[in-house]
């Protein structure tokens, strides 16, 4: 069940509420989607090493994925039902491809493609920026064979060598700007095609909206107050929602430079779709004002006694390609004159922060020294959004613009891509990664507020208080973490995983006049790596390589050691006679750094059956105090496998001779490693853990060993020495002084 | 006071005198916080920006300024009682002292709306979908300044998220859209019990 409840507000400040529910359920639903290849056809031969592949599903919340060889990707399915799978790699020969869409039920509907790699050699030249949101545009390309012929979108390219060019082209000047390029041999037959759908960015468009009153009069008011719009439209279309498609436009000023002044009536050609009239070459500064009347009605009839209202509105065309559920964010700019209340617009002086709740604008200095209001709206992905200008006075707005807003997140100053792990976003352990979201125009009139969503194991020192240095969950929640400048950094220092990670971050943005608008998530892969160790572990006590600890013979020697003065049990020297010790192999890939030891003793106890020691003897290290953190740090440089090695020989002095001793302790040594540099911005992360243990005993009767002339008879036993040797992300973490 | 002092318009009062002038010519603006109220007394106010006023009237929907009911001009304030719903013609009238004086007259519209807007769902049609994401659509009986929705279901309860409306009447009587059309995009609904 679901419910839900909507809150309306008029203009005269009236609410509204009213209440429904909706059950989703599957259970009924037995119809797969509907879905159809919409280019290429069956058997087409492509030209090109690429072909992009668009279907229409009639369920646009489907899933749609395509199959070819045994990979399977997923399309991009828009609010229209279009679904997109760009530029997929063409195999020599017959290409199959198997199209699947699936709805929420779990109905599916597959179709089959059959297209061909053709030996046709064709390139065609992407539209650059300048082409991009026009109705005709010209393309060019390469040709292999300059016998060939080239049409795009019907229109035939002019053939120079291996160059051609296709001027005047229609494509949509919103959206998505399709080409479609067939090449034929001399005689007009077919040889192969190509097509290149490019995602436009959004416009301003001007839209009229009709109203439903039955007018006997052919003329319509376009009405718009007193507010003058001058919107900066060259080569974006000017778009009439009226069925009969095409209108015309009243020019009734000099500034409309492109027509002339007074040059009434224009005409608006119809477009293709019959609901909006594309206008080509409207000038940079077209004003536009008052009246437009529309086509089919003769002049005779165009002076009625009573108008049938519309009202033009200004509105994002979104850019194409857009996924369904998705939010798009627009930076809308204008020039504003008279403002009424300095260099900032009240709240109620600009429509689409009533429209679009929560947007507010601020000021902006232009690079010509210009003062422009602008909004960050979001929307809905693929939806037609208003941003009509709302004020009163002589307040006047000009050279209306919009521009997509593709926030992402940042690491270390790399943006990341979403899908891919872009060059540079490659990180390493212990080397602090610092977060930001990048492409935002700015951070003067919002606060922004992100909850990271940080996989993989980490330590973070972030003002979230939980997380601690040894924060080690999988996920960690920074929530709402505010800064004084009001960035949205988090950092974090990753200890493992070496293998490509997905950040995510909910991005909020609140704004000063009316808190949150809208929620967006954002994604980012980068890479961390992790210095590879041998994952069988070279672990080679007394000196003697092996690869498992069970197999290891320890001398336990009844003697004095070099550290202790006293009589010792001890395992080895501390000079490499019989220690225990361990050898690990690092590449850290492209980052140098140090690597050393850490040892810990985790359970100790020494038995001396002497009745006057009723206390359990202490253990120490041979070569230093326990915990030193790290031991020994050998330079690891980058890309090179570097062998690191630790010995010790940790003894229990006796107190005395007389007595039977009894040892049971267990150790845990890591392996750790820092990268570069060596100061306070990284850390020191574990690589491996070597837990370890000695079970053993020794008789008073043995002779001790004097470790420092050698006299004495070394005796030793056989002790039970057990353990692992493991990649680990465990921290050394001791509270115990031995 | 000598006649080569300026009256309201800045010509001298002998000039003015000379040609059966008022030297006393009001000119003033009126504002009002918001011309689309939901209540029908409704305040604003007068800045004079020439002459000096003494009394003030106010006509709604009349159009005869000789009905004009002159009260002392004591405050800037200015009440305005729209008689009914709808669009209302409002006149306010400065004067000076004499009841002869000449009238300065200022015109605006206010509209006066207290009923509250209808919505109307349209779509999706049945209260049984199959579809995870529903494009809640409708219409409403009045030019919106907000809409938002709440959601509560197994997974939550959201709130406040943005609505979107466009005009599709325009009603000629209000001089505004009075019939919008809304859509509530990408309403995700997932199945179980309502949180």
């Amino acid at each position: 069940m679901n419910r839900i409840t909507l809150h309306a507000t008029d203009i005269f400040g009236n609410t509204a509420t009213t209440n429904v529910s909706y059950t989703l359920a599957y259970a009924g639903d037995h119809v797969a989607p509907v879905l159809s290849v919409l280019w290429p056809t069956n058997g087409t031969a492509i030209a090109g090493s690429n072909v992009t592949v668009q279907a229409q599903v009639d369920d646009p919340t489907a899933g749609v994925t395509l199959t070819f060889n045994t990979n399977t990707v997923p399309g991009l399915v828009e609010r229209t039902g279009a679904v997109w799978f760009n530029d997929l790699p063409l195999d020599s020969g017959t290409n199959t491809f198997i199209l699947t869409a699936t709805d929420a039920a779990g109905n599916r509907s597959t179709n089959h493609l059959t297209v061909l790699a053709s030996a046709v050699n064709l390139t065609l030249t992407p539209l650059t920026g300048g082409q991009l949101n026009r109705t005709n545009v010209t393309v060019s390309g390469t040709l292999g064979d300059s016998s060939q012929k080239v049409t795009v979108n019907g229109v035939a390219a002019t053939v120079s060598g291996h160059a051609w060019t296709a001027a005047n082209v229609p494509v949509s000047p919103t959206g998505t700007a399709a080409l479609n390029v067939q090449v034929t041999d001399a005689a007009d037959q077919p040889l192969a095609a190509q097509s290149v759908y490019q995602p436009q960015p959004a416009a301003v468009v001007l839209a009229g909206y009709q109203s439903h009153t039955n007018y006997t009069y052919q003329e319509i008011l376009v009405y718009m107050g007193h507010i003058f719009y001058n919107v900066e439209i060259d080569d974006v279309a000017i778009y009439w929602s009226q069925a009969t498609g095409g209108g015309r436009h009243y020019h009734n000023t000099p500034f409309d430079t492109e027509v002339g002044p007074h040059d009434e009536f224009t005409s608006l050609p119809p477009g293709a779709n019959g609901l909006s009239a594309p206008w080509e070459n409207v000038s940079a500064r077209s004003f536009f004002e008052g009246y437009a009347f529309f086509p089919g009605w003769p002049p005779s009839q165009a002076s009625g006694h009573s108008y049938a209202y519309t009202q033009t509105h200004v509105m994002i065309q979104p850019s194409g390609q857009q996924s369904i559920g998705q939010t798009a964010l627009y930076l809308v700019q204008a020039q504003v004159t008279n403002e009424d209340t300095g260099l900032r617009l009240l709240a109620g002086a600009v429509k689409f922060m009533n429209q679009l709740a929560g947007t507010s604008t601020e000021d902006v200095t232009n690079a010509d020294g210009s003062v422009w209001s602008q909004a960050l709206v979001s929307a809905p992905a693929g939806v037609n959004v208003e941003v009509t200008p709302q004020a009163s006075g002589n307040i006047s707005f000009t050279g209306m613009r919009v521009n997509n807003v593709t926030p992402a997140i940042a690491a270390n100053g790399i943006t990341l891509d979403p899908d891919t792990v872009v060059a540079g976003a490659d990180f390493c352990v212990g080397q602090p990664i610092q977060f930001d979201i990048a492409g935002l125009p700015g951070h003067h009139y919002q606060d922004d507020v992100a909850t990271w969503k940080l996989p993989g194991t980490f330590v973070n020192t972030n003002s979230d208080p939980n997380c601690d240095l040894f924060y080690t969950t999988n996920t960690a929640l920074l929530t709402r973490h505010y800064t004084p400048d009001k960035t949205i950094s988090t950092y974090c220092w990753y200890v493992k995983d070496g293998q490509q990670m997905t950040v995510s971050v909910d991005v909020y943005y609140d704004y000063y006049n009316a808190g949150k608008i809208f929620k967006e998530t954002l994604t980012g892969r980068f890479n961390v790596h992790r210095p590879a160790t041998a994952t069988a572990t070279p672990y080679q006590p007394d000196g003697t390589p092996t690869a498992v600890i069970t197999n290891v013979t320890y001398g336990v020697w009844m003697g004095k050691t070099i550290t202790a003065t006293k009589l010792s049990l001890s395992l080895g020297d501390g000079k490499g006679h019989n220690d225990m010790s361990f050898a690990h192999t690092l590449n850290p890939g492209n980052f140098s750094g140090k690597a050393g030891y850490v040892q810990l003793i985790t359970s100790a106890d020494v038995q001396n059956s002497d009745p006057q020691i009723t206390a359990p003897l202490n253990y120490i290290a041979l070569d230093g105090a326990l915990g030193e953190f790290p031991r020994g740090t050998p330079t690891i440089p980058a890309n090179t496998a570097t062998g690191v090695s630790f010995f010790d020989g940790p003894a229990a002095p006796l107190p005395s001779q007389l007595f039977p001793v009894t040892e049971d302790v267990s150790f845990s040594t890591y392996l750790m490693f820092r990268p570069d540099p060596q100061d306070s911005s990284t850390i020191w992360v574990p690589l491996r853990l070597i837990t370890w243990e000695v079970h053993d005993s020794a008789d008073p009767s043995w002779t001790p060993y004097n470790y420092s002339d050698g006299s004495g008879a070394r005796q030793t036993t056989t002790t039970n020495p057990s353990g692992n040797d493991n990649e680990s992300t465990a921290f050394p973490d001791w509270t115990t002084t031995y | 006071m000598a006649d080569t002092n300026l009256d309201s318009l800045g010509d001298t009062l002998l000039y003015a005198y000379q040609q059966g002038l008022d030297p006393n010519v009001i000119q003033f603006s009126v504002q009002f916080a918001n011309t689309d109220v939901n209540t029908n007394t409704v305040y604003g106010s007068v800045a004079v920006q020439s002459g000096r006023a003494a009394y003030i009237a106010v006509l709604v929907n009349d159009t005869n300024q000789a009905h004009a009911t002159w009260r002392p001009f004591s405050s800037t304030n200015v009440t305005v009682v729209l008689s009914s719903n709808g669009l209302c013609n409002v006149q306010i009238g400065l004067r000076g002292l004499p009841s002869n004086a000449r009238q300065s007259w200022v015109t605006t519209q206010l509209t006066f709306n207290d009923q509250p807007p209808a919505l109307i769902i349209t779509n999706p049609v049945t209260t049984t979908v199959s579809t995870p994401l529903i494009q809640l659509q409708g219409y409403v009986s009045a030019a919106l300044s907000t809409l938002t929705y709440d959601v509560s279901n197994a997974t939550g309860i959201f709130t406040n998220q943005p609505g979107v409306w466009q005009p599709a009447f325009y009603d000629t009587n209000w001089l505004a859209f009075t019939t919008n059309t809304f859509q509530c995009y990408d309403l995700v609904l997932t199945n179980g019990l309502t949180a």
